[in-house]
């Protein structure tokens, strides 16, 4: 089918629509979209939808090669999918809208593969409509009695076109499953197996998960070179490929893709593939996208890197400042904010990076949710404002938590206390101790005098005697040449580590810890003219406030460090206690990162120091962390003044 | 009467030759299936080359020894069965465990010693095998951590020989176009002499004239893949002709009979000897060695979290 061919009684459509009075103007774009979708033309369905008293003349005339351009469903497919990623980052995650999209521009790509084949187009269909009765209709069943079934009756539907055709349709059929790969890749393929399958976060798939907008990717992957008779349209469309390959040649910092054949049998729905995808957003640094960062730094030649470093750890600090200390920016506050964290990124344990262990599926998890819709209306002394704490307690870890409440004015009101209401208690708070896996508590927040006009309601948990511990592991050498070294290294010891950088619990705050001679070096030697230097920091890594470090310290054989013969030139480095905590707070009163005091290893156990030609030994490091976390939610209301 | 009185005397002496005969016709067909299938053109147990191929010192884990999932606070074994496929004896072997986490994993004995694996030959036909035990207890997982998987490795170190024996022709009198004797061969290949080290190569190379001489370059391979590593190999003889042949490893300074290895999966032996006839004639050249060998299976051990089976982690 040629454009020429194509063009003719669309033309003859958008005439007749072009004619019909305003009133007609809704039926006349449904008629125009469902015209389109019989011809298999975007070009009519653009027309179609545009019609009524706006004119089809504009259409054709005003923007005469943009939409030239726009009559290429490649080049509409790179608009939409910008516009739906632009929705996406900037309007909270997962939305119907973007889901709607996601479809709309499923059906777009297959029109769109179907325009770049030759004969039997119609047989990508196939494919597409397989997967969407496969995921939609039976909701991604996996049971294999059904699978195989499915797959028979999907193997027959694909095959007979393969025999009418003389095989010429497998081409087609196969390329089909191009657009249900990527939707699942843009409703969050990768987040899903990152969280899921444990993979690691590579920054390659940090840039894929935060700045890759797929659909507008596989636009441009199925951009013809020559769309258009005219010289500038192609020039457009070129210009948008070149800019496309760019873009990802930038955020695909490190490309090294981890391998993808793992599990099986994972289903995700659309919403729970958004869902890991906003989360796994949330948990990656948030820093400026480097597309960006690079496009700005195109005047610092030759200095791109060091700039484009330099914008990134800059947009990283204006994040913790604006959106975690809540900071307006341009405040005194603000900038003494953005020199802390300067000066904080200097601090060699700041430095200090640590992971999720995946190999701990649940986490201590505590979360405080209030629910605005159930906030009295009025002032009422015995309608409780309510608010739900639920905490996942895996390890059976005995805490304790003390709630509280209080209402803080605004505009000049003057702040009321608040009391959670408890069967046995006067007091303004509420303790309450468990052990339990699961522990929820609905907690019932009563002022003590009246409340009249705009305030912010604080509910407070604070955790007491939480235990988090991270882990790190080393291989010991004793006294080896440097071949000697290499050749363990590559043969064994790269097999064997598989902890080489700190891991701990996805939890509320953890110790990120390094052991070694250098960043990233796992093999330690017996070497005593080299420094082996611990250096550690207490990361927040929850929501809340890291209040008081009631203890940390660092084992290795589940035993301390001096008792199984590690030395330290400084005891506070391997143990200690920090109840206050106000040194390390940022401006909203939270501590993300609290260095601990470094310290050189003088001495290690002898056993370590002598080994065989062919021997090494590996030892896993854990670090402790025992300490106080407190969670906070708020709520805006507004009490009305009592009517008399 | 008389007939009758014969008759039962007769048929038993007649019985008895009977069965006599039918019992020499079996063991007659017997010893002619045994003879008729002894005779055949295949290969006889008694004129079996062992030393050929390159099979060495095989070793494995047991099927679940250790099992393919273990429990926190449990006990297993891991049983390691070392098979000798080499035509050689294997002597002062020693097995040793390498990269057990202590924190999760306890085994005992790490080190153990084996007992000399006489290796395949006619009186030993498949080579002698061990089995060799390692208890081992397993301690709690991380925190509650769904699982651990430790990798780790078992080194095998033995010292075993090689003999290489192979028919050369010594012809110095190159410019001889008459001369009917044999015919040097400049480059031959070897699969292996039944051992994982194995004379890989031979080139022979003629020196004619008044000062004739022979040499032989002869390559020394690990036939193994790179989890094997030859340690020193020494040549305890050399003889050509039954006369002592002087050679030396290439490379070596101080002791030339001897090499190490290190990184290298083969190394150069040459053997030169002065010729004192000049017509050409066949011999044997016999080399023996004694070599250090060491090689490594990787494995892994699994400890998994027991409410993962009750599906508590979903």
């Amino acid at each position: 089918m040629t454009e020429d061919a194509a063009g003719g009684p669309e033309q003859g459509e958008r005439e007749e629509a072009g004619a019909e009075g305003s009133g007609k103007a809704v039926r006349s774009a449904i008629s125009g979209m469902v015209s389109a979708v019989k011809s298999m033309n975007l070009g009519a369905a653009v027309a179609g939808a545009a019609g009524g008293t706006v004119a089809r003349a504009a259409t054709y005339t005003g923007f005469s090669q943009v939409t030239d351009a726009a009559k290429n469903v490649s080049f509409l497919i790179v608009i939409l999918g910008l516009v739906q990623y632009i929705i996406r980052i900037y309007g909270g995650g997962f939305s119907s809208y973007t889901l709607i999209i996601s479809l709309v521009l499923f059906i777009l790509s297959g029109y769109a593969l179907a325009e770049r084949m030759g004969k039997d187009r119609v047989a990508i269909l196939i494919p597409m409509l397989l997967f969407v009765v496969w995921y939609f209709v039976f909701q991604g069943g996996s049971d294999p009695q059904f699978l195989l079934y499915f797959g028979l009756i999907a193997a027959v539907v694909i095959f007979i076109p393969a025999l009418f055709t003389k095989g010429a349709s497998i081409l087609p059929e196969a390329v089909g499953f191009l657009p249900a790969l990527f939707l699942f890749l843009d409703l969050g393929l990768l987040p899903f197996l990152v969280d899921k399958l444990n993979l690691p976060l590579t920054p390659a798939y940090s840039g894929l998960i935060l700045y890759m907008p797929w659909w507008a990717f596989f636009g441009m992957l199925t951009l013809p070179a020559e769309a258009s008779k005219s010289g500038k349209v192609n020039l457009l469309i070129n210009i948008t490929k070149l800019a496309g390959i760019l873009y990802i040649v930038t955020i695909l910092v490190a490309p090294v893709i981890p391998n993808f054949g793992l599990q099986s049998g994972i289903l995700p729905s659309p919403a729970q593939l958004e869902e890991v995808q906003a989360k796994l957003r949330e948990q990656l640094p948030q820093t400026e996208n480097p597309f960006i960062s690079n496009i700005l730094c195109i005047d610092q030649l030759p200095n791109v890197a060091e700039c484009v470093k330099t914008r990134q750890e800059e947009s990283g600090f204006k994040y913790t400042c604006t959106k975690l200390n809540e900071l307006a920016e341009g405040t005194p506050a603000y900038e003494q904010c953005i020199k802390d964290e300067k000066e904080k990124k200097k601090n060699l344990a700041s430095q200090v990076k640590g992971g999720v262990d995946t190999t701990i599926q649940i986490p201590t998890k505590a979360e405080l949710t209030l629910d605005k819709n159930s906030f009295p209306q009025e002032y009422n002394p015995l309608i409780a404002y309510t608010a739900d704490f639920k905490v996942e307690n895996p390890r059976n870890q005995r805490m304790s938590v003390t709630f509280s409440c209080n209402f803080t004015g605004k505009s000049g009101v003057p702040d009321v206390e608040g009391k959670i209401q408890s069967p046995n208690s006067d007091e303004l708070t509420q303790t309450v101790e468990f052990n339990e896996r699961n522990f929820q508590s609905t907690l019932l927040c009563l002022p003590t005098t009246e409340l009249k006009g705009g305030y912010t309601i604080y509910f407070t948990a604070l955790m007491q005697g939480l235990d988090t511990k991270s882990r790190l592991q080393r291989a010991f050498i004793g006294t080896k040449t440097s071949e000697q070294k290499e050749k363990l290294r590559n043969t064994e010891i790269n097999k064997a580590i598989t902890i080489s950088v700190s891991v701990a619990p996805a939890e509320f705050a953890r110790i990120n810890f390094e052991l070694g001679y250098a960043k990233n070096e796992y093999i330690i030697e017996n070497k005593p003219n080299r420094n082996i230097v611990l250096r550690a920091n207490i990361e927040n890594t929850g929501r809340g406030n890291v209040v008081s470090v009631r203890g940390y310290s660092f084992q290795v054989d589940k035993i301390p460090l001096e008792a199984a013969g590690f030395i330290v030139d400084n005891p506070a480095c391997i143990r200690g206690v920090m109840l206050s905590l106000s040194g390390y707070t940022g401006y909203s009163g939270l501590a993300r990162t609290i260095p601990l005091p470094p310290c050189l290893i003088t001495d290690m156990p002898q056993e370590l120091k002598e080994m065989s030609e062919d021997d090494w030994e590996r030892k896993e490091f854990i670090a402790d962390l025992q300490y106080d976390y407190q969670l906070t939610s708020k709520e805006d209301f507004i009490i009305p003044a009592v009517r008399s | 009467m008389n007939s009758s009185s014969f008759s039962p005397s007769f048929s038993s002496s007649s019985s008895f030759i009977l069965r006599l005969l039918s019992l020499s016709f079996v063991l007659l067909v017997l010893f002619l299936l045994l003879v008729g299938c002894g005779s055949g053109g295949g290969d006889t147990l008694a004129s079996y080359n062992f030393k050929q191929g390159s099979n060495g010192l095989n070793m494995k884990l047991v099927d679940n020894a250790p099992p393919s999932k273990i429990y926190p606070q449990s006990s297993f074994k891991m049983i390691l069965e070392l098979d000798n496929q080499a035509a050689y004896d294997v002597s002062d072997g020693m097995v040793k465990i390498v990269g057990l986490d202590n924190n999760y994993f306890k085994v005992a004995p790490l080190e153990q010693s084996f007992d000399t694996l006489a290796g395949r030959s006619l009186t030993s036909p498949s080579g002698d095998k061990v089995y060799l035990e390692f208890d081992g207890l397993s301690a709690g997982l991380f925190e509650n951590a769904q699982e651990y998987s430790g990798v780790y490795f078992i080194k095998t170190s033995f010292h075993s020989t090689l003999d290489f024996v192979e028919t050369v022709c010594i012809n110095p009198n190159l410019y001889a176009v008459y001369d009917a004797g044999c015919k040097v061969k400049e480059k031959e290949t070897y699969s292996g002499q039944g051992a994982s080290l194995a004379v890989s190569q031979m080139e022979e190379i003629m020196y004619p004239g008044a000062g004739a001489g022979a040499e032989f370059r002869i390559t020394l391979r690990n036939k193994r893949n790179m989890d094997s590593q030859v340690g020193f190999v020494n040549l305890m003889s050399a003889t050509l002709g039954g006369e002592d042949i002087p050679c030396e490893f290439q490379g070596e300074v101080s002791n030339k009979r001897s090499k190490q290895f290190k990184d290298q999966q083969e190394v150069i032996l040459v053997c030169k000897k002065p010729l004192r006839q000049q017509s050409s004639y066949q011999t044997s050249l016999a080399l023996h060695f004694t070599y250090d060998y060491s090689q490594k299976l990787e494995s892994r051990l699994l400890l998994v979290n027991p409410e993962r089976r009750a599906g508590v982690f979903g």
